[in-house]
């Protein structure tokens, strides 16, 4: 298969996931319990006032056509408005995606560097001192709920030593948190030169940080543990240490490049998990992030929010994917497409 | 062919001989003892309300302290775990004969069905179950049923990837081939002698998994999608302990997460073991 053949496919496979995701966000509000249109309007509403309601939100058409009058207001960028809060989703997913994107990522930095680091030095002394203590600290990272993890770490590291400021969100609750620019907030601090809040994001960032990135760690070092050792035993390995290379060059040079496949791989499935993760590490930590918005749109049945959540949530799968099986090609050009 | 009796001293001369799988072991044994005969020792009822007695830290007479309404919380702990670990074992049972009977069907099968189902698992995995439990709680309401529903909707998948591969190599094998050969039906042999051989690897994926699934459980009924209020479940009495954590009550958390915890490890050290045993390719 050529790789534009190739392409294609992928590329349609991403549609039909994509057409999934708003079918089921558009069935999803089709069979909840009550009428969105009733739940609009005052409780004393009289009949007349829903049926003008349901004709103005287009309730009464058919569902083909409703359907469709959807799908036209996604590809605008239109996600729905929250009945809640009256402001639109894609407004709110503007001003909590930086948030975050700022603590995901920066946790799967944090995981890969470490996780991959610890995953090597295990495989390279197996059996040794360094690989049992890795294997017992990723050992707790996967048994243990980061949930629980995150709010013992509040206790001891805000209650009982005071290292790190309450768990408030991004910044101290009396701050200004609209201080323009792209809600970054560390980037912002450092463009606008404004150190106090630089040193204030980075400290509210630090706990939620190790506490999300301690799962994904543990689980990097497993999968590059033995991802390393298969390499290793492998005939270019052997060949490259006959010819006298240097053991940290061929561990760090010949044997990652291929040892780290088995996490890239799961990288996709990463990303999912984060997103599940962040929405527990959002609500232990009153980060005004997405994870948190949905969590409150369930608790107030506002269906405009985990619409959006789904497609969303889809999105993100469908470009990850495509991304990873990218960089899985310029690794390794054996993968045939 | 190594006799009953001989296979089974093998057996647990291997399982013996892993240390770590055998603590995982008695500690999962502990856990299930303590789900049967828990309330003889938490004498004290998980929902008695006592004003006189909240938020007390650890003591003689309530052993791992007292919630914000003067509830016991060993007791709770205690009667948490029944909640946790009967809806775990629905879940993983369930969930188990599902993944093995779509993985096997379809890696025998082949074709354009195995093509759709692996689609659909791919799929199924990239929504994390947190996802897929909201937006059931969002059409359903909350509750035991939807998060059971919502966990087997997530957790059948990775035993279908495992019982479709062992089939796809198990087709290979030349002794399905020879059945095939003489005319074996296709529910024969896949009873007869595929099923079997995917049982082994799928059990200790079931294992493995099963801590997996206490860890969500407690996760949705932490962010309020699971095990509703008066029950005592552990992700529950977390979430209700939840703001006591910053004015120092660290008990509320504390206990029922090591309950987790423990829990969680043990059924992975157990599934290491079984692994040995059951499964000795994947030996390391």
């Amino acid at each position: 298969m050529s790789f534009s053949r190739y392409l294609l496919k992928r590329i349609a496979f991403m549609i039909l996931v994509l057409i999934g995701a708003s079918i089921l966000s558009f069935v999803l509000v089709r069979i909840v319990p009550g009428d969105p249109a009733r739940i609009l309007l005052p409780p004393q509403a009289k009949q007349e006032d829903i049926d003008r309601m349901k004709e103005k939100m287009g309730l009464d058409e058919p569902y083909i056509k409703q359907y469709s009058q959807y799908v036209k207001s996604l590809l605008k960028g239109d996600l729905g408005f929250s009945y809640h809060t009256g402001r639109s989703v894609v407004d709110e997913f503007k001003w909590r995606l930086p948030a975050t994107i700022e603590l995901s990522m920066l946790s799967l930095l944090l995981a890969a560097l470490v996780g991959i680091w610890l995953g090597v030095i295990s495989a390279t002394n197996k059996n040794g001192f360094a690989d049992h203590a890795s294997r017992l600290f990723s050992i707790g990272g996967i048994s243990a709920p980061g949930f629980w993890i995150g709010l013992l770490c509040i206790y001891v590291f805000y209650y009982k030593l005071s290292w790190v400021p309450a768990p408030t969100g991004r910044v101290n609750l009396i701050r200004e948190t609209a201080t323009g620019g792209s809600g970054f907030l560390l980037w912002d601090a450092v463009i606008t030169g404004n150190w106090d809040l630089f040193k204030d994001a980075l400290m509210h960032l630090i706990l939620p940080v190790f506490v999300l990135s301690y799962s994904f760690l543990a689980m990097i070092c497993r999968l590059t543990r033995t991802g390393m050792i298969e390499v290793s035993q492998q005939d270019y390995i052997r060949f490259a240490k006959s010819c006298g290379i240097k053991k940290k060059r061929i561990i760090w040079k010949y044997s990652l490049k291929n040892g780290i496949r088995p996490v890239l791989t799961m990288l996709g499935m990463f990303l999912a998990q984060l997103i599940g993760g962040v929405v527990f590490i959002e609500t232990v930590f009153n980060w005004p992030g997405i994870g948190r918005y949905a969590v409150d749109a369930i608790n107030f049945l506002d269906y405009g929010p985990i619409q959006g959540f789904i497609i969303f949530m889809a999105l993100i799968y469908v470009v990850t994917n495509l991304i990873v099986d990218l960089i899985y090609m310029v690794i390794d050009p054996r993968v045939q497409y | 062919m190594l006799s009953n009796k001989s296979k089974f001293t093998y057996m647990r001369k291997v399982f013996m001989s892993n240390k770590l799988s055998l603590v995982g072991a008695v500690i999962v044994l502990i856990f299930l003892l303590i789900v049967a005969f828990g309330p003889i020792f938490a004498k004290i009822p998980p929902d008695l309300i006592d004003y006189d007695n909240i938020l007390s830290s650890p003591s003689n007479t309530n052993y791992f302290g007292t919630d914000q309404y003067g509830r016991d919380l060993f007791s709770r702990v205690i009667f948490g775990a029944r909640t946790s670990l009967s809806i775990g074992l629905v879940v993983v049972t369930f969930s188990t004969i599902l993944g093995l009977c779509v993985g096997t069907i379809s890696g025998y099968l082949g074709g354009s069905f195995d093509n759709f189902i692996m689609r659909l698992v791919d799929l199924l995995m990239a929504f994390p179950s947190v996802i897929v439990a909201m937006v059931l709680a969002t059409i359903m309401g909350g509750g035991i049923k939807i998060l059971i529903i919502a966990m087997l909707i997530s957790s059948w998948t990775g035993t279908a990837r495992i019982a479709r591969g062992e089939t796809l190599s198990l087709k290979q094998s030349g002794y399905i081939k020879g059945t095939q050969a003489l005319g074996g039906k296709w529910n024969y042999i896949l009873f007869h002698h595929i099923l079997p051989n995917v049982l082994p690897p799928v059990l200790v994926s079931a294992t493995l998994s099963f801590g997996n699934i206490i860890l969500n459980i407690a996760g949705l009924s932490f962010i309020g999608i699971g095990v509703q209020a008066p029950l005592s479940e552990w992700g529950l009495i977390i979430s209700e302990g939840r703001e006591y954590i910053v004015t120092g009550q660290w008990w509320l958390v504390f206990f029922p997460g090591l309950a987790i915890v423990l829990t969680v490890i043990g059924l992975n050290l157990l599934g290491d073991g079984l692994r040995d045993i059951l499964d000795p390719r994947q030996r390391r």
